[in-house]
Order: structure tokens, then sequence, then C-alpha cells
């Protein structure tokens, strides 16, 4: 087929899917690898799997909760693997991956560190797909746990947070967080 | 609860007997306020997107992508064909006479190849188990035909 041929069916969805979730896939993925380009490279690889599985004959009920469930897996070996490779800890890990100094300002600030901080990696991730718009059986599929944990996870990151926006400096990031969102900003850091 | 009910993620009956009591409640509605404004503000800050919007750019590679992989698909030779890279991947775990068994009915291209595959190593493995593998089997295929 020529680059310039009338998409097919399963190429269709495809787009569907980009258009539906794209944004959203790669905002996930950056929040996990902290690396734009790694969360590009994630996104595409996660569409071509879609097209392949469905040519192989896949049906897939729920495409969404699909491509985070399959993105989330492909971030977290490639996470996995740059961390065996440098053989060191996470936090250097991150670094491995090799973020730009744009990026390293969102996280530099220390009240989304400390609004994160108090979570456990489990409560961010499910937030994180939260403000993504997943329903609850969505994030339960793409986590892997039950309807009932995401709610329990749901709930203790939320009284974790109004413990932590007790405090005025978290307060602040939070507020800002919010200025930055009503404004729809492209770079936070800026 | 009313983290669930703000989120829409209560049964119908639940849902109206909340929204009832809000409506009477003064004090509830002021906490049901509290708690959407700081979820949303938590939400902003734990979702906060560094990269620029993916663009067209994204979509055009993706595109590109499988329009290349369906022409390196049906340009490989029969010993590299997807349903040979499958059979590779399905001897181990089922042995050579079942997988052929299996895969009798699939064409060298894979067309339904894991609507035939999946339903088999779900009745030994469980259903989750058999989507990874099959879902791995894709995965190698995609690295090994483009």
């Amino acid at each position: 087929m020529d680059e310039k041929s009338p998409p097919d069916e399963i190429e269709r969805e495809v787009q569907v899917l980009y258009e539906m979730c794209g944004a959203g896939l790669l905002r996930y993925a950056a929040a996990m690898s902290r690396d734009c380009e790694l969360a590009r490279d994630a996104v595409q690889e996660v569409l071509l799997r879609y097209f392949v599985e469905r040519r192989l004959g896949r049906r897939i009920g729920n495409p969404r909760a699909w491509a985070y469930r399959v993105l989330r897996n492909h971030v977290l070996d490639r996470l996995a693997a740059a961390a065996a490779r440098c053989e060191v800890g996470a936090e250097e890990a991150e670094s491995a991956t090799g973020r730009n100094d744009a990026d390293a300002g969102l996280w530099r600030s220390e009240a989304v560190r400390e609004i994160t901080a108090t979570l456990s990696p489990r409560e961010l991730e499910c937030l994180r797909l939260r403000a993504e718009g997943l329903s609850y059986t969505e994030i339960a599929s793409v986590m892997d746990i039950r309807i009932g944990t995401v709610g329990a996870l749901l709930t203790r990151s939320h009284d974790k947070i109004r413990r932590t926006t007790a405090d005025e400096t978290a307060r602040q990031g939070v507020l800002e967080a919010l200025l930055y969102w009503s404004q729809g900003s492209e770079d936070y850091s800026s | 609860m009313l983290i669930r009910y703000t989120d829409g993620e209560l049964p119908a009956g639940s849902l109206e007997r909340i929204g009832a009591h809000l409506e009477r409640c003064s004090r509830c509605r002021l906490e049901q306020h509290r708690l959407k404004s700081r979820l949303a503000a938590a939400a902003g800050t734990v979702g906060m997107d560094p990269c620029s919007e993916p663009g067209k750019t994204l979509l055009d590679r993706v595109i590109t992508a499988t329009r290349g992989w369906d022409a390196a698909r049906s340009a490989a030779p029969a010993s590299e064909s997807v349903k040979r890279q499958a059979a590779g991947k399905l001897s181990p775990l089922l042995g050579p006479r079942a997988t052929r068994r299996i895969l009798e009915t699939v064409p060298e291209n894979g067309d339904g190849l894991l609507p035939a595959v999946e339903p088999v190593l779900a009745l030994f493995l469980g259903r989750r188990a058999a989507e990874e593998i099959s879902g791995g089997i894709a995965k190698e295929v995609i690295v090994r035909i483009w």
C-alpha cells in the first residue's frame, strides 16, 4: 500500500484512537517517564501495536483502556531496562533517560514534588489516570486491580492531599497548578 | 463516598440519595465544593504535561509505520512469515504438533492468528497470561518483520 492511498478500516481506527486519547497517552507516558522523547516513542509503539494486533485478528472492546494498559507496561519495561543498564538507583535512572532542561523546570517545582511525594506510586498513578478521564473500571483494567481498590486508592490520595495542602508551601503549589490549568499554558516552567 | 459521588461512580440509587442530601445540606455542599477544588488541583499537579501536544507529526509517523509494516508483511519470505514466527514462539510452550494443529487455519500473513492462539493458551494459563503471551508474539512480529 503506498503512503497516499486512503486509510483502510483498521488505519481509521488508529486515527480515531489517536484523536480520542493521543494527547492523554502522551501526558501519561511523560508523567511516568519524565522523558518526552521516550513518551512519544512509547505512544507511537502502542498505536502501532494496536494496528498490528487488530491486523492479526484481536478484538479490542475498549481501545482506550487497552492503549493505556499497553502503554503502562511498555513504559515500565523501558524504565526497568534503563535502570538495569545503568545499574543505578531509581533517581539516577531518571536522569539517565535524558530529560531536557525545559522539562526539568517542571519537576524542580518544590510544591509539585511535595504533593506527589506524599502519595504512593499506586495512588499517584491512579490519580493520573483519573485526571485523564478514565473511569474506575478502565483504571482497574489498566492497573490490573479491582474497582474497589481504585476507589480506595483515590480516597487515600485525597486524604493525603488534604493533609498536605494544610501546609502553606504545598497550598501555593496547588494554586499554581490551578492557575496553570485555568490558563491552559503549554509550558508550566515559563 | 463523596469522592465516588463526585466522580459519578456510585450506583444510581446511592447517587440519587446523596444528591438529595446535598440539596438540603449546605455543610456537605461546601465540603463537596472543597473536594472538587482539591481534586482538580491535585489532578492538575500530577498530570501536568511537560511535552508539547503530540500534533499531526506523531500521527503521520504512526500511519507511515503501519503502512511500512503492512508492506513488510506482504514482502516477507515464507521462512519469515508471521505464521512461522508465531509457531517459533508457541512450539516451546505447546509442542510442535499442537502448534501445527492450532495454526492450521491461519494463513502465512497471520490474519486471525490471535483469536486462534489465545483461547488455547487461556485454557492452560488463564486469560490475562494468554493475552500477555499473544501480545508478546505481536510485539516480536513488529520487531522482526519490520
